[in-house]
């Protein structure tokens, strides 16, 4: 806990050299938390995402890879203190084949991504007629 | 939590409470459990950003007592969610508080507060005397 608060001056006064120079900003992947939510016709996932907004949010699926990736806006850049996770966050899952991507829908409401992902019909459950 | 905090023995620990006093002149949150909080002060006010994903503005309260601050509130299951099955319950739920001692220059006659994105910001404005001036060269 201590070390992301120590700042170790040899290495800030420290010889750099181009290769230092090029090298990226280092900008943390976050695991975002997730709660998934089953009914009979649909899936639901709902990601905490706090301080994201839509715009900055990316969900996107291929081969029942569902990906979601969300980066903050900065809101500072001084805190004295800090806990909420900054960064990117990234999260995949693996989708069951029962599941039609093809209507899945996605909404970004107070920092929660919600999506939802129906069972294919003909893996809903129905009420057959029953002809006289 | 706060005179835990300031023993001598807590203070050999390390950088982390030294910085902490260096920064805000010895106060610091006195739970460390509950959503997670951000804090920054700016020459006019502090400010503290709280990450509540999924709460509702009706279900937040903010309490600023000479001191202290307080925010409280809770996140609420969906109806429809709770008819179905839960796979993960990995995050923020039920009912939450955070506590944060106020430095002596807080006014608590003078806090706003805005939830944007799932995050709460409450700002308190410094005393008058706190405030810097600009000081006219006669």
């Amino acid at each position: 806990m201590s070390s992301a608060f120590t700042s170790n001056p040899e290495t800030i006064q420290g010889e750099t050299t181009p290769v230092d120079q090029a090298t990226p900003i280092e900008q943390p992947i976050l695991v975002p938390e997730v709660a998934v939510f089953e009914t009979e016709r649909s899936l639901t996932l709902e990601i905490d995402v706090p301080g994201v907004e839509r715009d900055q949010a990316e969900v996107t699926v291929e081969n029942q890879v569902l990906t979601v990736s969300a980066s903050q806006s900065t809101r500072h850049d001084d805190y004295a203190h800090e806990e909420i996770p900054s960064g990117r966050f990234v999260r995949t899952f693996r989708l069951n084949s029962r599941l039609d991507t093809g209507a899945m829908s996605a909404r970004l409401d107070s920092g929660v991504l919600r999506i939802e992902i129906p069972l294919a019909s003909h893996h809903q459950p129905r009420q057959i007629d029953i002809s006289s | 939590m706060f005179e835990l905090a300031r023993s001598p023995q807590r203070r050999a620990v390390g950088t982390f409470d030294q910085l902490f006093d260096e920064f805000f002149g010895g106060w610091r949150p006195t739970a460390p459990a509950g959503p997670a909080l951000n804090w920054l002060e700016t020459p006019a006010d502090y400010r503290f950003e709280v990450a509540v994903p999924g709460v509702e503005k009706s279900d937040l309260s903010i309490e600023a007592v000479q001191g202290r601050l307080t925010i409280a509130g809770q996140r609420r299951t969906r109806s429809s969610e709770q008819e179905s099955r839960q796979f993960t319950g990995e995050r923020l739920q039920g009912r939450f508080s955070r506590s944060v001692r106020l430095p002596d220059n807080a006014d608590v006659g003078e806090v706003t507060a805005e939830l944007t994105n799932g995050i709460l910001t409450v700002s308190i404005a410094k005393t008058a005397e706190a405030k810097p001036r600009r000081i006219e060269i006669q």
